[in-house]
């Protein structure tokens, strides 16, 4: 048995990233320093 | 102790498999005869601890559906969020091929509308709130004009209510300019979306401009301009069965042209036909579809983790959120924008069609996911999809398999 680091990856906003639209909106937004753009 | 309803087991080679649970995010290679013990229940007690501690093994009093549930509820629920994704206009200056919107009447919002916007959206924000708009067309920046009237006051009353905000637009990025730069600048739209579908000629062809001035290289030009402007930009590269090697040249150029830029952002996503009712692919993504992704992934466009597929889905889109509307540019509702016929109110009268609006956020799942080994992946499906008899599974389950392939691999070669 080997196992790798846990996926911690999860989209916890409203996200659409999979829909079938695939729009990017800011619930997969990781590289916003963990602000989702939010003010 | 019981074993999880998501353990996921995919050939790795002769010897071992990949065991996955996309619920916990274990991932790792087990042994042949470890997976057949497994399945038989003739694990040793040393083997099942071991299996416990990476979730794969869950106490019995855990119910897992709840789990998903949970977090796609609070989606639904959540009070505090809204999301508004509004057409400022739905004509458009680009005709691609593909475009679901074809057919829509073209309208421009009036800036008596957009006060009406506002105004709604006003009436709507309170304190902890975190207000999301979504610029949407047609090509949005066709009419800025309206833009600035509902950023302006909508920013103001977040302000003073203490309500979080923030805004992103979709756009083909052909209209960007110094003006544009200093709107997105000055009324918080943070993050653009723009599509490419090919290097040079490719990119024309499927955007076919009504004004040829616009084309790749102005589009280019563009992107690199809002960059430098520290706004994000998140190119969308749309995946067909036939634009592998246009697309492959594609991420090589924009590689060179922006390395390491940190606003940047590169994915790819299947294209669907809104013509015919199917997908333009004929599947929903293949195997040269993960050779794109590595390469992603190698120029650090993306990070390994959000590659679909990879990463749980805590909560549904914005349109199953009981607060989050579209607005058309006439002030008309629908739930989503890819069902913009299926008009649910208005900014006037409010949810009109309450039982369309009660189908969209139900909490029940669909029966069809309810048993299904990838909901903590999709967690319902699009629902859009289903109005529109599209598939409704996530994009890239046909090759599910390769994808967790490629990631082991990607995590051995580190």
């Amino acid at each position: 048995m080997e196992f790798y680091e846990t996926l911690k990856f999860a989209c916890a906003e409203n996200c659409s990233c999979d829909d079938h639209c695939g729009s990017d909106s800011w619930g997969c937004d990781n590289d916003n320093e963990g602000d989702n753009g939010y003010d | 102790m019981k074993k999880s309803r998501y353990n996921l087991f995919i050939k790795y080679d002769d010897e071992k498999y990949i065991i996955f649970n996309p619920l916990y995010g274990t991932i790792g290679k087990l042994e042949n005869d470890i997976v057949e013990r497994y399945i038989n229940d003739k694990l040793t007690d040393e083997e099942t601890e071991i299996l416990y501690e990476k979730d794969i093994f869950i106490d019995d009093d855990i119910d897992e559906i709840e789990v998903i549930n949970k977090g796609r509820i609070e989606g639904i629920t959540d009070t505090h969020t809204k999301v508004y994704r509004i057409w400022t206009t739905s004509s458009c200056n680009a005709r691609c091929f593909y475009c679901f919107e074809c057919g829509m009447k073209h309208e421009t919002m009036t800036t008596k509308t957009a006060y009406d916007v506002a105004k709604y959206i006003l009436d709507n924000i309170n304190k902890e709130d975190k207000i999301r708009i979504e610029w949407f067309g047609g090509e949005p920046l066709l009419n800025t004009d309206v833009m600035l009237i509902i950023s302006e006051l909508v920013i103001n009353k977040c302000n003073t209510v203490g309500a979080k905000y923030s805004s992103n637009i979709i756009t083909n990025g052909s209209l960007v300019n110094k003006k544009v730069i200093d709107i997105f600048k000055d009324y918080k739209v943070r993050r653009c979306q723009i599509t490419l579908d090919g290097l040079n000629e490719d990119y024309d062809k499927a955007k076919n401009y009504y004004n040829k001035e616009f084309n790749f290289n102005s589009i280019i030009n563009n992107i690199d301009a809002l960059l430098k402007n520290d706004i994000n930009v998140s190119i969308r590269l749309n995946y067909l069965n036939t634009n592998y090697e246009s697309l492959s040249e594609l991420i090589d150029y924009l590689h060179n042209r922006f390395t390491d830029d940190k606003c940047l952002r590169v994915y790819i996503y299947p294209v669907w036909s809104a013509t015919n009712d199917t997908f333009v692919s004929e599947a929903h993504a293949d195997i040269n579809y993960i050779k794109l992704i590595d390469k992603l992934v190698k120029y650090k466009f993306i990070k390994a983790e959000d590659v679909i597929g990879l990463k749980r889905k805590v909560r549904q889109c914005a349109a199953r959120n009981i607060n989050s509307v579209a607005i058309l540019p006439n002030g008309n509702f629908s739930k989503c924008s890819e069902v913009f016929n299926q008009v649910i109110g208005n900014i006037y009268d409010g949810i009109t069609d309450v039982e369309t609006f009660h189908e969209w956020t139900k909490e029940i799942l669909t029966d069809k996911c309810k048993d299904c080994v990838y909901l903590p992946i999709c967690n319902d499906g699009c629902k859009a999809s289903r109005y529109n008899n599209m598939p409704t599974c996530f994009p890239t389950k046909e090759i599910f398999d390769d994808i967790i392939r490629w990631y082991v691999n990607y995590l051995d070669e580190q």
